[in-house]
């Protein structure tokens, strides 16, 4: 495994440190390191003054842990992860993994230091949108948040810029159609640039229709939230826990717990559990081991037309038409 | 009927100024990055604008790009076809006054370029010792909107009341800037410099050769007479001007034409597009146009069942 501390920035010199600690070079914009550490095309690219982008296209032949110590605080960074098979791991103050992160897309603030680690064999496709504060903070005021808001999301006193979910259909579109493009190539920076302002654009969009929540995370906050987590994971068979015995699990009160979780997940943990424990169902559906009524009993739903009504309303379809379908 | 007006900009705003006379419904300006503003039009309500010189910046070259359909086709009551084919993407010099014509309906978008910026992306033209006279040449060619740059533009109309706006235009310019680039790229820069008496002239037998594409090929000897120019001058500016020759041109944008006709359902029989054509053996037609198509009329070939 290899450990390595590094930093972000919106200039370019991050890259370079990181290029050496990995043991490699710059050429360009391009990366190059060890090939038992990663392959691939690793590609940086400053727009202006106030945005950067990572283009990282690699398969990683080890695990490596990055140990993120950000020097500036003035930015964030909205990161886009097109992995297969989620192999990132969110890890605790002594380095020990707390859960599987399982969204593809981040905005995080400069300000929070997280470690993770990315397992070998992980192939995985990001961009990386490195952002001033101040820019981000025009684009919302331009769409219309108000002012005192705004004054909220930004003190840093009162909270934390973090925000994990899954990407748009459309941002996936985007990325997607970017891919065909050759690194390095006569327009590439072009299209690197538009790709960024079209994330952003979707990002802005998708960020309008959520609801805002306002609190400080701290990195021991993070652990706690993604240990409480894969606890819910583990548990996705029986009844939902209740706020009180996690939040007491995590030590926290309840009105805390409540906000955190909501914050970094951008769920309540009951409609976490509700989701997960749908998504197992489907998937036991597929294997033809289980008969709807079996299934609703084994995943703890009063009755039958229970699961029916909960697995219609995530997944447009029932149960017995989803078999249907198969 | 206006003449001499001018439309200005002003660079630190996202600001248009027109003269009042031309209501235009929805217009947009931005600088996207230095060297680059993109500009889009939106509007049912242009009056006809007769003149010419639309825009006067020096050292610029522009691109316009026409979002109406490029081929209509309307068929009359004695079954006579009557279409409209024109080009959507014109780049020239923007001191070339000949060359962009306001549009006349709804919707464009341009790009304005400043020639140091696409000196940096175009081959050939800033690293090449061997051209020595790097800055006398210039870019232009007329053609069909390709499909990824039509849709990329087509996309912004749906976002106008976005909050992201702003974001989006600025991708998206980028976007056609890039697509742009490598179009550029594949056909070269025009050698020398182009006059404008000679550029106006070559474009009026394009014009004329988009008009009679149910004819046949009119003939170079009498395009070059059309405009007073010799045979071998004319071949040679056409040539260096649209990268083909005044046959091939036409014979292109004929099939094009034909395929929109194929798909247009007012024909019974694929002989009877070939005949509207102007093609006397169907067989021939087929061939040619499969040549370009890769596919064969029949192919797309939508019926009249009427």
């Amino acid at each position: 495994m290899k450990e390595v501390v590094c930093r972000f920035s919106t200039d370019t010199k991050w890259i370079k440190e990181l290029a050496i600690s990995l043991g490699g070079f710059m050429r360009g914009n391009f990366t190059t390191v060890p090939d038992d550490v990663f392959t691939g095309t690793h590609y940086t690219f400053k727009i202006n003054e106030n945005i950067s982008v990572v283009m990282a296209d690699i398969t990683y032949h080890q695990d490596v842990l990055f140990k993120v110590r950000n020097t500036e605080n003035d930015f964030a960074l909205i990161f886009f992860n097109l992995t297969e098979g989620k192999l990132i791991h969110i890890m605790d103050d002594v380095s020990r993994s707390v859960g599987r992160w399982n969204y593809n897309l981040a905005i995080v603030d400069s300000e929070l230091d997280i470690d993770f680690l990315i397992k070998s064999g992980s192939k995985s496709y990001s961009i990386s949108i490195l952002i001033k504060k101040n820019i981000l903070r025009d684009y919302l005021s331009k769409a219309g948040i108000l002012t005192e808001v705004l004054n909220k999301v930004f003190d840093q006193k009162q909270n934390t810029l973090l925000h994990y979910t899954q990407m748009s259909s459309n941002s996936w579109h985007i990325i997607n159609e970017f891919r065909k493009n050759t690194p390095g190539s006569l327009s590439f920076d072009l299209l690197l640039s538009a790709l960024v302002y079209n994330l952003l654009a979707d990002c802005l969009d998708d960020i309008m229709k959520k609801e805002i929540t306002i609190s400080k995370v701290l990195r021991s906050d993070i652990t706690m939230i993604f240990i409480s987590q894969s606890n819910l994971v583990k548990k996705q068979e029986g009844l939902f826990p209740g706020i009180t015995a996690l939040a007491a699990e995590a030590n926290m009160s309840e009105t805390k717990y409540k906000q955190l979780y909501k914050k970094i997940t951008g769920q309540t943990p009951n409609a976490f559990f509700l989701n997960n424990k749908l998504e197992l169902a489907r998937d036991l559906l597929a294997s033809g081991q289980y008969t709807i009524g079996e299934l609703a009993e084994k995943l703890s739903f009063t009755n039958t037309s229970h699961l029916s009504g909960q697995f219609k309303a995530c997944f447009g379809m029932s149960p017995k038409e989803y078999v249907a379908s198969l | 009927m206006k003449s001499g007006k001018k439309i200005s900009f002003t660079k630190d705003k996202n600001q248009l100024v027109l003269p009042d006379d031309i209501v235009l419904g929805c217009s947009y300006f931005m600088e996207v990055m230095p060297g680059l503003m993109a500009i889009i039009v939106d509007s049912n309500l242009q009056m006809e604008v007769k003149e010419r010189k639309v825009i006067d910046i020096e050292d610029h070259y522009i691109a316009c790009y026409d979002l109406n359909n490029e081929i209509n086709i309307h068929q009359s009551k004695n079954k006579k076809v009557n279409y409209k084919s024109t080009l959507g993407l014109i780049v020239a010099d923007a001191t070339l006054k000949s060359s962009c014509t306001p549009f006349q309906k709804a919707y464009s978008f341009w790009l304005l370029i400043s020639k140091s910026l696409l000196q940096k992306y175009v081959t050939g033209t800033s690293n090449d010792p061997t051209n020595r006279n790097g800055a006398n040449n210039t870019i232009f060619f007329s053609s069909h909107i390709d499909s990824r740059t039509r849709l990329c533009i087509l996309k912004l109309t749906r976002k106008y009341n976005n909050p992201s706006f702003e974001l989006t235009f600025r991708g998206t310019s980028l976007q056609v800037f890039a697509y742009l680039l490598e179009r550029i790229n594949e056909n070269g820069p025009v050698l020398g410099k182009l006059s404008e008496l000679d550029t106006t002239q070559i474009i009026k037998t394009q014009t004329y050769l988009m008009e009679q594409l149910l004819g046949g090929f009119p003939g170079i000897d009498f395009l070059a007479e059309m405009i007073g120019m010799s045979v071998s001058k004319y071949k040679k500016l056409f040539k260096r001007m649209f990268n083909e020759s005044p046959n091939s041109f036409f014979l292109r944008e004929k099939l094009n034409l034909a395929r929109e006709l194929l798909k247009s359902g007012n024909f019974r029989a694929i002989n009877e597009v070939a005949y509207e054509l102007g093609y006397v053996k169907p067989g021939y037609f087929a061939s040619k146009y499969k040549k370009q198509f890769g596919q064969l009329p029949g192919d797309v070939f939508i019926k009249n069942k009427a």
